[in-house]
């Protein structure tokens, strides 16, 4: 009877791996293969880093995303064109409240940008 | 030297004398759980000094304040999911519970007068009303989830999945209400800001803001709940064996819906503090947070095999996982991969927690 206890006891424990059996050097081979998938994940995705800065003309011309690096500022010269509009600057919300002064302000993520535009007389 | 400083040196000394006795095998066997076990932290340990080779403003005091920041707004929901891991369940409704209360609170704190309000007529709610409010509705939906894994047994992946998607529709409906068309919310109160985002102190011209000193309040209470009350060692008992728990006169039912309301409370409590922090709330708030906070609480240690866990394990995952995010925005690696590195992480360090149960059996 108490032996019987024991054993079912035995049985319960181990959670979520109390089904799992493997032995260790199956476990040792499946945890260096993960770590190897891991590091060679992380190490492509940094070589291939960079912020992408989307630009949105809202119906002006077209202006191909760039590629930006941490606190690095985005470094286009050209302004888009939008017929019977005047170009204001770029703005990280779409609604143009938030100005991003595209010489100084620095990039810390993906962002896309707004064109503000204001009618021209 | 204290008398802690001592113990540990005999300890230590203990263990090289154990493994000096040890025949040729047994030394490699040694060698090689040190290595697996931590091979987490040896990646985490050589990455970091990788990046601040690599940018240098990394090891910066601002830098070093932002992570310390982030650490304590992820803190709290780690803390509560940390507990359904040590009944060897889980809880992945916890984000999307994140995002309805970080609404919600959001909702009823917007500045009177804001053209966008999703309730016009309402003036701003105390901050202490709110902050009850939103720990209720964590904890209701923590009830939930904890009733029907305790009464039916149901696997609790099976049904946080299901709570996870009532919550995400509650965020969408409630999103709808009173003409906002399901609009993101912001214009907040400045007394709820500032309540929470507000400067603690600053070090070297950098503000800390005042949810840091929240999140060391919260896991001093849940340290206490954890290692002090009678309720803490039953969950571990439970955790750890659920029919001998059962024998020796643990409340098994209770103790697993406790566990579960606790964790609500927290993620409601989060929800609190995420609204102000980032100020704009909409239904993808909270999106994936209890990915984190799993990946946090088993690097640090809190264990699937149940009953095995400690709030400073919790503490020191959640903090090396953000230092490595913070890291890799500093190598200017896209959000979009890096969820990519996030499933890899969760993936070793689930493998690992699993190779120490192989390796004790």
């Amino acid at each position: 009877m108490e032996n019987e206890k024991n054993t079912d006891k035995q049985g319960k424990t181990g959670g979520l791996y109390a089904k799992v059996n493997m032995s260790l050097k199956t476990a040792n081979i499946m945890v260096t293969v993960f770590i190897v998938l891991l590091v060679a994940a992380t190490v492509f995705i940094v070589s291939h880093s960079g912020f992408t800065v989307k630009f949105d003309t809202d119906g002006g011309s077209h202006i191909e995303s760039v590629k930006v690096m941490h606190s690095q500022t985005v470094d286009i010269e050209e302004e888009p064109i939008k017929e019977g509009y005047i170009f204001t600057g770029w703005y990280t919300d779409r609604d143009c409240t938030e100005i991003f002064d595209i010489k100084t302000d620095t990039v810390m993520n993906s962002m896309t940008l707004y064109a503000g535009w204001e009618k021209a007389k | 030297m204290s008398v802690d400083n001592i113990k540990r040196k005999g300890r230590i000394n203990a263990n090289i004398n154990d493994f000096m006795s040890k025949s040729g095998a047994d030394k490699r066997r040694a060698i090689s759980d040190l290595l697996f076990n931590n091979a987490m932290y040896i990646i985490i340990v050589l990455a970091i000094i990788y990046i601040a080779i690599r940018v240098p403003a990394f090891l910066s005091v601002s830098s070093i304040v932002n992570i310390i920041s982030l650490t304590a707004a992820k803190l709290p929901i780690a803390l509560g999911i940390g507990g359904a891991i040590v009944l060897t369940g889980t809880d992945i409704s916890a984000g999307r519970c994140v995002g309805l209360t970080a609404c919600i609170a959001a909702s009823l704190l917007q500045m009177t007068g804001y053209a966008n309000k999703i309730f016009p007529n309402l003036a701003v709610v105390p901050l202490w009303l709110v902050l009850l409010i939103v720990i209720a509705v964590g904890a209701a939906i923590g009830f939930v989830n904890g009733f029907f894994v305790a009464k039916f047994k149901l696997h609790p992946f099976i049904v946080t999945l299901s709570t996870q998607l009532i919550v995400f529709g509650l965020v969408l409906m409630y999103l709808m209400l009173g003409g906002n068309n399901g609009q993101t919310l912001s214009g907040l109160d400045e007394s709820y800001l500032s309540f929470v985002r507000g400067t603690l102190f600053t070090i070297g011209g950098v503000a800390v803001p005042k949810y840091v000193l929240y999140a060391v309040i919260l896991t001093g209470i849940m340290w206490v709940i954890w290692n002090k009350t009678k309720f803490g060692k039953n969950m571990f008992a439970v955790g750890s064996n659920e029919e001998a728990a059962n024998v020796s006169g643990v409340n098994v039912f209770w103790t697993i819906v406790l566990v579960f309301v606790l964790a609500g409370a927290m993620y409601g409590i989060t929800g609190f503090i995420e609204g102000a922090r980032i100020a704009s709330c909409s239904a993808n708030t909270g999106l994936n947070y209890e990915s984190d906070a799993i990946a946090a609480c088993v690097i640090g240690g809190v264990s699937f095999v149940g009953g095995t866990g400690k709030i400073s394990g919790i503490v020191i995952g959640v903090f090396l996982l953000q230092i490595i995010f913070v890291g890799l925005n500093f190598l200017s690696v896209d959000a979009n991969m890096l969820y990519v590195i996030k499933g890899l992480i969760i993936l070793v360090a689930c493998s690992i927690d699993m190779r120490k149960y192989l390796a004790r059996k």
